[in-house]
């Protein structure tokens, strides 16, 4: 957690997957090279590393894109969530070097400097079929380095969670910008048809399965998907009815939506306490994490907190902001004013009134 | 080739290279000396680590020159909870 950077936080888990995904790489790059100099030997190498490199990152990107929707509909993708970061950083890496060959192999001749060439030997941006698809790969190319660049933890802290992840946000702009480079570089030059077909199912698999977990979020949320969500009733005291101690089981949590927000509501030893559903690492959803150890549990990546007071366990630092909680018989009512980060608050007592 | 382009693109190119140099520079006095101003996370040598941020920081330059400017460390995140902790906090 929070204290003492290192370059990587290694561990055996991690190290496994680094591993499949490194020889999963390496061998469909060679699988795509044998296999294009079966069916054509008249094909220059260089050219056939071009497309190896893009393609490879470009699948790589879609298995990127999938893990968040698919780890929110089912935990057993939780694992791949972790390693998300290495992937990225993969992918980038292949996108870089198929750039580097393609811009050595078609701008590289002349008196104009290659990163010029690219800009400027086709300028046909009022075209369709002829757009320069190649600056559309540059510029997805320069978002996924940021994304690359500030992929260590350092970053989520000094940049802040919420401006971190709106820059992460910006892979949605990158893939855009890479479906147009595929299709219509594959227009301008001849490929097989079965490209753009397979291009047109990814992207359908990418648009349902983010549509899907959408949905699903906003039912949990009893929130309607487009537009303001419902406010809760606030009764006299300033307080939310939030359910029954019924609904959450032991070291468990139920989330609900107070102060236009997620809060954590948990039960464990029988007692309940209320905080923020944010963790302040990279905003994980702390309410489907669990108490461990008598804390709370990020379910993304481990960072704990106390329960009734919302601070991390030394020597660690975070604090995240805590709700007042009372219990009318078996109902739980959480204030509709969450408490400064770190406040501790005196948790409700099951069957004490 | 329309030679105005070539020339406001070499322009913006050489720019964005001024930019990335004088990034660079600050880069390695940053994470050799400045780093731990900032973010108190930074302990020991971690080289790798070190290593590891160079390329953000020859980005995000100025973001840090300013901060150490002025003596800031990093700031905490800004949501929905925690500022409306802080704006009743401050009415009671
Ligand atoms: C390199 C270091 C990276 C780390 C640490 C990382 C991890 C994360 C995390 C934890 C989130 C927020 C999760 C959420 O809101 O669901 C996020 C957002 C995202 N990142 Fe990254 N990522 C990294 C790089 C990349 C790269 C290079 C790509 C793709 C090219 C990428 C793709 C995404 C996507 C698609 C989202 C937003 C939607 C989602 O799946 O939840 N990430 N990233
Ligand atoms: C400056 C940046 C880039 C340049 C100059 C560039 C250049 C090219 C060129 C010239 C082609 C056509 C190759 C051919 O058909 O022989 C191509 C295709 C492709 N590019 Fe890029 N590209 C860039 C960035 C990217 C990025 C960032 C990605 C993905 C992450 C990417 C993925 C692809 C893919 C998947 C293809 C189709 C490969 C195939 O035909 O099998 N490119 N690119
Ligand atoms: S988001 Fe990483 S531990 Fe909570």
């Amino acid at each position: 957690m929070g204290v003492a950077y290192k370059a990587v936080q290694w561990n055996r888990q991690k190290f496994v997957y680094d591993i499949i995904l490194l020889t999963t790489v390496v061998f469909y790059l060679f699988f795509f090279e044998g296999i294009s100099l079966h069916f054509s030997s008249d094909l220059d190498i260089k050219g056939i590393w071009i497309r190896a490199f893009g393609s490879a990152a470009f699948i790589l990107l879609h298995v990127i894109l999938s893990i968040g929707p698919l780890s929110r509909l089912s935990p057993k993708f939780l694992p791949l969530l972790y390693n998300r970061r290495h992937m990225g950083v993969t992918m980038f890496i292949l996108a870089l070097l198929h750039a580097r060959d393609a811009l050595a192999w078609y701008h590289d001749f002349g008196n104009l400097e290659p990163i010029v060439s690219l800009f400027v030997s086709n300028t046909h941006y009022a075209d369709f079929i002829r757009f320069p698809f190649e600056a559309l790969g540059g510029v997805a190319l320069v978002i996924l380095f940021l994304m690359a660049a500030t992929s260590h933890d350092f970053w989520l802290t000094n940049l802040t969670a919420p401006v971190w992840k709106a820059l992460h946000m910006g892979v949605y702009l990158a893939y855009g910008l890479l479906v147009g480079h595929v299709v219509l570089g594959a227009l301008e030059t001849n490929t097989h048809p079965l490209l753009t077909l397979a291009v047109g199912v990814g992207f359908v698999w990418i648009v349902g399965i983010h549509l899907i977990t959408a949905l699903r979020e906003a039912q949990k949320d009893g929130a309607p998907l487009f537009g303001p969500p419902a406010q809760p009733k606030v009764d006299a005291d300033g307080f939310v009815h939030v359910g029954s101690v019924q609904d959450i089981p032991e070291n468990r949590a139920k989330i609900a939506v107070v102060a236009g927000e997620r809060v954590a509501i948990f039960k464990y030893e029988g007692k309940i306490s209320a905080i923020s559903n944010v963790c302040q690492h990279q905003n994980g959803p702390l309410g489907e994490g669990k108490i461990v150890d008598g804390c709370i549990t990020c379910p993304w990546h481990g960072y704990q907190y106390l329960p009734e007071s919302g601070i991390s366990p030394p020597p660690f630092t975070e604090k995240i902001p805590t709700f007042n909680v009372k219990l009318q018989g078996d109902q739980i009512l959480v204030s509709a004013k969450p408490n400064l980060p770190g406040t501790p608050v005196v948790p409700a007592v099951i069957g004490q009134v | 080739m329309d030679s105005t382009a070539i020339s406001v693109v070499e322009w913006v190119i050489n720019l964005v290279r001024a930019y990335a140099i004088a990034g660079l520079i600050f880069a390695l006095l940053f994470v050799t000396f400045l780093v731990k101003r900032v973010d108190s996370g930074a302990q020991g040598w971690a080289i790798g680590f070190r290593i590891l941020i160079i390329p953000g920081v020859v980005t995000f330059w100025p973001m840090f020159a300013v901060r150490l400017l002025r003596g800031k460390g990093h700031p905490t995140e800004k949501n929905a909870h925690r500022l409306a902790a802080k704006q009743s906090a401050g009415a009671s």
